[in-house]
């Protein structure tokens, strides 16, 4: 499920994105970096600290167009914020329609729909909690590490999905190879369709990265336009600094970023969040606007939807919400409870042995995944750095 | 078995809820079924801050074995003068300084109890002992 992808000939063995990652999917081993797939996720911090570009996550590219007959864009609400005025949208539109897509599809009707079942959700909800399930990093990151939150989420639905399906209902008679390509706005989307990792019950036919398009939508602007009539319901789903549910504003807690929405789940856990019944959490800054794939910042684009927000008056599309077939489960083996208990006493047994600094140095992202590797015969208390150290001198 | 031992200073708002953070990711280390998780999660939570407020401080330990988990928090006084009181949902004694700091709903030995699967107090001058225990075994 990971998009990153590393690049040995890069690496200039720094181990700055072991240091950073939230998850500790990342560790250095034979002198190169390992990234754990099942952990990652897919949150761009590794690939923000690594100075050498020896971390990237890649989207497809427009190359894939001339496989198709009928190419359609999908340009997700976060993108509308990218622009300052609604003439703006509209002359980004045509710019990247003029790109070789025979349509572009706006996503805020859709998003809007998602926000529009978010607001009798929240009406509806009672204690303890409701959280927010449109941020795919945050979706991993209580996958990951808060496993007794899953039961509390929204189920996943995605806008590029709903709108992908319904392109494939409408073209399904013209007997056309229909090419739907989804522009991204951060780089946990992009594994969200068919590339590079597969989710073979997507409609989507390949993701590409917005600041990979940049070039040569600003080479184009201005000379095309196309027409959008945004929702405002959409756009405020993408900008945690204009969602709410009206009536609901006090239950409503909002957190971007990592920091904040891991302290947010934190005390979730513990049941600390009395008279909030809706998290809503994104782990971009502003929500989806600030979208690590943009070129904007978060600040400015978060001003421009209040600025669309003063205008805009499209409608939402009509969507029927079903289950979806993705389903958010925990992931762990399962072994016996006794098992687990012995496997951690072992574990503690070495992290005894270890100086607790957390260092890296060795490779592993803290003592405690080292002492875990030395429980398991894959690696020795000689490999840690600080105590080799401390034994000869 | 697995035991552990941790130590609760007097009034110490500052570190309000490490204990119970640090017992909660040593859980999720073990992969403890989340619903049951998150029972000792807010009991351990709703007891350590309990101790803050109320004790001269003292000494939550752990043991967990294969069939059940205990949790012992054993404080050092002044003890609570009527007990059956203090178990009445929304009652409270926590001083003006306490609710500043959002504690003190008179929700905390209520709590604890509807979360636990076994649940029982002892009470004197010289201290109070909750001890709550909740099966493990899947």
């Amino acid at each position: 499920m990971s998009v990153v992808t590393y690049t040995l000939a890069k690496c200039q063995k720094c181990m700055k994105c072991l240091r950073v990652c939230p998850v500790e999917a990342i560790t250095m081993k034979d002198e190169r970096v390992r990234i754990n797939k099942s952990r990652c996720i897919n949150c761009g911090k590794c690939i923000d600290s690594c100075v050498h570009q020896g971390l990237q996550a890649k989207g497809s590219t427009l190359a894939e167009l001339e496989y198709y007959d009928l190419k359609i864009a999908l340009v997700p609400s976060a993108l509308l914020a990218a622009a300052s005025t609604v003439s703006q949208i509209e002359e980004l539109f045509g710019t990247i329609k003029s790109l070789g897509f025979d349509e572009v599809v706006d996503l805020s009707p859709y998003d809007g729909a998602i926000a529009n079942e978010l607001y009798g959700m929240i009406a509806d909800q009672k204690e303890p909690y409701l959280i927010s399930s449109f941020c795919p990093v945050v979706n991993r990151l209580i996958e990951v590490k808060y496993p007794m939150l899953l039961e509390y989420m929204v189920p996943p639905y995605r806008s590029a999905e709903l709108a992908s399906r319904r392109i494939r209902e409408e073209t399904a008679k013209l007997n056309q190879k229909v090419g739907i390509f989804l522009l991204c706005e951060c780089i946990a989307k992009l594994p969200t369709s068919k590339y590079p990792y597969g989710d073979t019950s997507s409609e989507i036919d390949h993701a590409l990265s917005i600041v990979d398009l940049f070039p040569r939508i600003s080479k184009e602007m201005g000379n095309h336009r196309d027409h959008v009539d945004p929702s405002p319901d959409g756009l405020k789903l993408a900008s945690s600094a204009h969602f709410t549910a009206k009536g609901y504003e006090s239950h409503i807690l909002k957190a971007d970023g990592l920091e904040k929405v891991q302290l947010a789940l934190d005390l979730a856990e513990f049941g600390q969040l009395k008279g909030r019944h809706y998290l809503h959490l994104a782990n971009c800054i502003n929500g989806c606007v600030g979208g690590n794939l943009l070129w904007g910042n978060p600040f400015e684009a978060t001003q421009h939807v209040s600025e669309h927000l003063k205008t805009v008056r499209g409608t939402n599309a009509q969507v029927v919400f079903e289950a979806s077939e993705e389903s958010l489960d925990e992931v762990n083996e399962r072994k016996s409870i006794q098992e687990r208990i012995l496997e951690y006493a072992r574990v503690n047994a070495q992290l005894e042995q270890l100086p607790g600094y957390d260092c890296g140095a060795c490779g592993f992202a803290s003592c405690r995944m080292m002492a875990e590797e030395i429980a398991a015969g894959r690696a020795t208390l000689e490999n840690c750095r600080i105590r080799n150290h401390e034994v000869k001198s | 078995m697995i035991e552990q031992r941790y130590t609760i200073g007097h009034a110490d708002y500052a570190n309000a809820g490490k204990v119970s953070s640090q017992i909660k990711s040593f859980l999720k280390q073990i992969g403890l079924d989340p619903t049951l998780l998150r029972r000792i999660a807010v009991a351990c939570y709703e007891a350590e801050i309990n101790m803050i407020i109320h004790s001269y401080g003292g000494e939550i330990t752990l043991a967990m074995d294969e069939n059940s988990l205990d949790l012992n928090f054993k404080d050092n006084g002044p003890g609570i003068p009527d007990v059956e009181k203090a178990m009445t949902p929304g009652w409270s004694t926590a001083s003006d300084k306490a609710r500043e700091f959002g504690f003190g709903a008179g929700m905390g030995l209520p709590n604890i109890k509807r979360m636990a699967d076994t649940f029982e107090i002892q009470s004197t001058q010289s201290g109070t002992h909750v001890h709550i225990a909740f099966k493990v075994n899947e």
